[in-house]
C-alpha cells in the first residue's frame, strides 16, 4: 500500500514537473522519490529480470542504449529505456514511474537502461540484471573518477556470475572482468582502412590489467582499443570474438556480422563498437541477424555531437567534447584534420565545474595527438576561455604550432569570438567546445539576428 | 655550449602516464634547448628490465595508478641497491602524482591491505575512498632558488612524512600532502610532488631548475641563455585570478 502511495505521489510530481519544467522531468521525479524509499525502484511488479539489459562504460554507453532500444522496438518490442541519458538510480527511477500503471505494473517487456558506471553499485541490489553490457573504461573526469582501476573496482564489487557479461573484446580494463562470469559475450571490431598503430617515441599504451606490463596494440581503432595482447603474460583479445564487426567500407557505408551486411547509420570507427555491442545483446536476447540489421538504417543517435550554426558569412562547425574525457577530444580532432581544406580551429577547453571545488584542468589535452590536425592545412588556431586559454595555446605551441598563427582570447564573451572569427579570412571554421559554451554561442547569435532583422525592419 | 648534454630516463610511460605527463618529457627538452643545452630521452617501457643509472642525469617517472604502482614497486625491488645508490649519489628523480607511492616504505590501501615499496624517502601512502582534484598552488626553495608553482592535484592517496624526510614546499592553495601546509617530499635530489599533469610546461622555470641540477651534478658551469616565458607567466596568472575569485566567494567552487 505504501508503494502504491508513493507512486500515485510520484506520478504527480511527473505530471507537474512536464508543466513547470520538462528538462528536469528524466530524473527529479525519480530523485525524489528515492529520498523516500530508497528501495522505491525494487518494487515494481512483472520486470522479467532475464529481459533486463544495463549498459555501462565510460564512452558510448548512451549510444549504444539507444541503438539496443531502437532495434528491439524496430521488432515490434515493447521496451522501457532511460533514452534520455539519466543514468543514475533517480533516472532509472523516473523511466519505472512513466511506464507503470497505478499499482506498479510496468508496461515493458523488455528493459534497456545506461546506467553510470559509478551508480551501478546503488542500482543493482534492487534491479538484478541478467544481461551487462560494459563498452570500455577509460580516463574520464579524473576529479570525480580518479583514475580507471577506481572504476574497475567499482564495478567489480557489483558484477557477478549471476550476469551474461558483454565485454569489448578489443579493450583491455573491459575484457579484464572476464574472470566474473562463465557466461561471456565478446564484441569487437576487426582492422579496417581507418585502424592504426602508434609507435612515435612519446605515444603511449597502457598497462596490462592482469600484470601491470605494457599491453602492445596490433592495431587501434579507436584511441587505447583494438586487437590486444599482453607480451608478459597471456592476457589478449579473444582470437574469434562471438560478435564481430568485418568487412567495413566507410565508403559505402557498410559492414558485416556473421555474414549479415548492416548498413552504418553513422561511419566514423567509435561507432562501430557501439554496432557490434547492440547486434551481441540483441542476438542473446533472441531477435534474429536480419532483423537486427534491418533496424540499422533507421537509427537516429540523440544529442549527436556534430552542428553547425551561421553567423554572418560564416558557417562554424561544431564538434561537442566533454571536457576531462581525452577520447571525445581525440575523435573531434579527427574529424577536423579528415578536412584538408584550409580552416580555422578553434579550441575552448574551459576550467572543470562540475564539481566543487572547480578547477583548472586541461592536462587531457596532453592525452590527445594533434599532428594529423596540425598537418590539415590549419590557418590560424584560436584559445578562448576566461582562465585557461594561456593553457591551451600551449598544448599547441608544444605540438610546433607557430606562434603567430595562435590568437588567445582570454575571456567568457562569446560576441568577442564571434568578432574575431568575423575578422577572419578563412570562412571553413570548426569549434570545439563543451555543450555550455556552444549554447551561449548559439544563443547570442539568435538574439543578435533577431536584432539585426528588426534594425532592418 | 652546443656540446653539452644531458640524459633523461622517461620511466614506464605506458604503464603510468595518465594525465597527459608525457608533456613533461617535452618541456624538458624545450627548456634544455632554450637554455642552451641538449637534451636525450630513453624510454625505459618494463620495470623488469635493469637500468644503468649511470647513464643518465634525470629520471622521470609519471603518475600511475595505485594498483600498477604496487606491481611496479615489486618488481623494481630487484634493482633496489641500484636505485637506492644513485639516489644517495644525488640523481635527480621527479616523480609526480601518486606515483609518488612507489618510493614509500608502506602503501596502504582503502580495503587496509598493506604492500611495502621501495622505502626510499621515509613516508607512507594511505589511499583514501574518496579522490580530490583541485588546483594546486605552492612555494618552494627546495632547488636553490624560490618557486612558485601552479598546478593541479588529482590526489587519492594521503602521504604521511617520517622522520627524516622533508616536505618539497608549502601549500599556498590546495591539498598538498593530506590537507596541511606540506606539499610533496625532497630527499636528496628526489622531487616527488602531487602537482600531476604536465607541470614541467606549466612551470618552466621548475624544469629550468631541474636542468641546472643536473649540470650542478656533472659540475657543468656554463653561462645559460636568458629564457622568458610570457604565456606560461600569463596562463599562472589567469589560474590565480581563477583562485582567488574561488577564495572571495569564500567557497572553494568559486560559484
Amino acid at each position: 500500500m505504501r508503494f502504491v502511495t508513493e507512486l500515485f505521489f510520484a506520478k504527480i510530481i511527473v505530471f507537474l514537473i512536464n508543466i513547470i519544467n520538462p528538462q528536469k522531468g528524466t530524473s527529479f521525479p525519480g530523485k525524489i522519490i528515492n529520498k523516500i524509499d530508497n528501495n522505491f525502484i525494487g518494487k515494481f511488479k512483472g520486470i522479467d529480470l532475464n529481459k533486463v539489459v544495463f549498459i555501462t562504460g565510460t564512452n558510448g554507453k548512451s549510444t549504444l542504449t539507444n541503438l539496443l532500444y531502437h532495434i528491439l522496438k524496430k521488432n515490434g518490442l515493447n521496451v522501457i529505456c532511460n533514452t534520455e541519458g539519466a543514468n543514475q538510480k533517480c533516472g532509472i527511477a523516473t523511466a519505472l514511474i512513466k511506464n507503470s500503471t497505478f499499482f506498479g505494473r510496468v508496461k515493458g517487456q523488455y528493459f534497456v537502461f545506461e546506467i553510470d558506471e559509478r551508480s551501478l553499485y546503488q542500482i543493482y541490489p534492487y534491479i538484478k540484471a541478467k544481461h551487462m553490457v560494459i563498452t570500455n573504461i577509460q580516463k574520464d573526469q579524473v576529479q570525480r573518477n580518479g583514475d580507471p582501476d577506481y572504476i574497475v573496482r567499482k564495478l567489480r564489487e557489483v558484477i557477478n556470475s549471476d550476469m551474461t557479461l558483454y565485454l569489448n573484446n578489443d579493450e583491455p580494463r573491459c575484457k579484464s572482468f572476464e574472470d566474473l562470469s562463465e557466461d561471456t559475450v565478446y564484441f569487437g571490431v576487426d582492422k579496417n582502412s581507418q585502424s592504426f598503430i602508434k609507435n612515435g617515441f612519446l605515444d603511449i599504451s597502457m598497462p596490462c590489467p592482469v600484470c601491470g606490463r605494457r599491453i602492445e596494440f596490433n592495431y587501434l581503432n579507436v584511441d587505447n582499443i583494438g586487437n590486444f595482447y599482453c607480451p608478459s603474460c597471456d592476457f589478449a583479445s579473444e582470437k574469434t570474438p562471438d560478435v564481430k564487426a568485418v568487412d567495413i567500407n566507410y565508403t559505402m557505408d557498410r559492414f558485416s556480422i556473421n555474414n549479415q551486411i548492416f548498413q552504418m547509420p553513422y561511419n566514423v570507427p567509435f561507432m562501430l563498437y557501439n554496432y557490434s555491442g547492440s547486434v551481441a545483446a540483441a542476438l542473446r536476447l533472441g531477435l534474429k541477424i536480419e532483423d537486427i540489421a534491418s533496424a540499422f538504417a533507421s537509427f537516429k543517435n540523440v544529442g549527436g555531437r556534430i552542428e553547425s550554426i551561421r553567423y554572418h558569412k560564416k558557417v562554424i562547425k561544431y564538434i561537442r567534447i566533454k571536457q576531462e574525457n581525452p577520447e571525445t577530444l581525440q575523435s573531434a580532432i579527427d574529424s577536423v584534420a579528415n578536412d584538408k581544406n584550409e580552416k580555422v580551429f578553434i579550441l575552448g577547453l574551459n576550467e572543470i565545474i562540475d564539481f566543487d571545488p572547480h578547477y583548472t584542468n586541461t592536462f587531457y589535452a596532453y592525452d590527445c595527438d594533434f599532428n594529423n590536425l596540425i598537418a590539415s592545412n590549419v590557418s590560424k588556431y584560436v584559445c578562448f576561455s576566461k582562465y585557461v586559454c594561456y593553457d591551451t595555446a600551449l598544448r599547441f605551441i608544444y605540438e610546433g604550432v607557430d606562434e603567430e598563427k595562435i590568437i588567445i582570447l582570454p575571456t567568457k564573451d562569446v560576441s568577442i569570438l564571434l568578432d574575431t572569427i568575423d575578422n577572419l579570412e578563412c570562412g571553413n571554421v570548426y569549434l570545439i567546445t563543451w555543450l555550455k559554451t556552444f549554447n551561449q554561442i548559439k544563443e547570442y547569435v539568435r538574439s543578435s539576428q533577431k536584432l539585426e532583422q528588426q534594425q532592418n525592419g | 655550449m652546443d656540446n653539452v648534454v644531458l640524459k633523461t630516463a622517461f620511466l614506464y610511460p605506458d604503464i603510468f602516464c595518465l594525465n597527459g605527463e608525457r608533456g613533461n618529457i617535452s618541456a624538458l627538452c624545450r627548456t634544455a634547448e632554450k637554455l642552451g643545452i641538449k637534451m636525450m630521452v630513453d624510454r625505459i617501457n618494463s620495470p623488469d628490465s635493469a637500468i644503468n643509472f649511470d647513464t643518465y642525469d634525470i629520471f622521470y617517472i609519471p603518475s600511475g595508478e595505485l594498483k600498477y604502482i604496487i606491481s611496479t614497486a615489486q618488481a623494481l625491488k630487484k634493482q633496489h641497491s641500484s636505485i637506492k645508490k644513485a639516489v644517495d649519489a644525488g640523481k635527480i628523480f621527479l616523480i609526480t602524482g601518486t606515483s609518488v607511492a612507489l618510493f614509500a616504505d608502506k602503501i596502504i590501501r582503502a580495503d587496509k591491505s598493506e604492500y611495502s615499496a621501495l622505502g626510499i624517502g621515509a613516508f607512507d601512502c594511505i589511499e583514501r575512498k574518496d579522490v580530490y582534484g583541485n588546483d594546486l598552488v605552492f612555494d618552494t626553495q627546495a632547488l636553490d632558488k624560490y618557486l612558485r608553482i601552479t598546478g593541479c592535484q588529482i590526489s587519492l592517496i594521503n602521504t604521511v612524512l617520517k622522520d627524516g624526510s622533508k616536505p618539497l614546499g608549502e601549500v599556498v592553495y590546495g591539498y598538498g600532502n593530506n590537507g596541511g601546509a606540506d606539499e610533496g617530499i625532497i630527499y636528496n635530489n628526489c622531487i616527488f610532488t602531487n602537482a600531476l599533469g604536465p607541470v614541467l610546461i606549466k612551470n618552466p622555470q621548475l624544469a629550468a631548475a631541474i636542468i641546472r641540477l643536473a649540470l650542478k651534478n656533472r659540475d657543468i658551469d656554463i653561462k645559460l641563455n636568458d629564457i622568458d616565458f610570457e604565456i606560461e607567466n600569463n596562463s599562472s596568472i589567469k589560474i590565480w585570478e581563477f583562485i582567488e575569485e574561488k577564495i572571495k566567494n569564500n567557497t572553494r567552487s568559486g560559484r
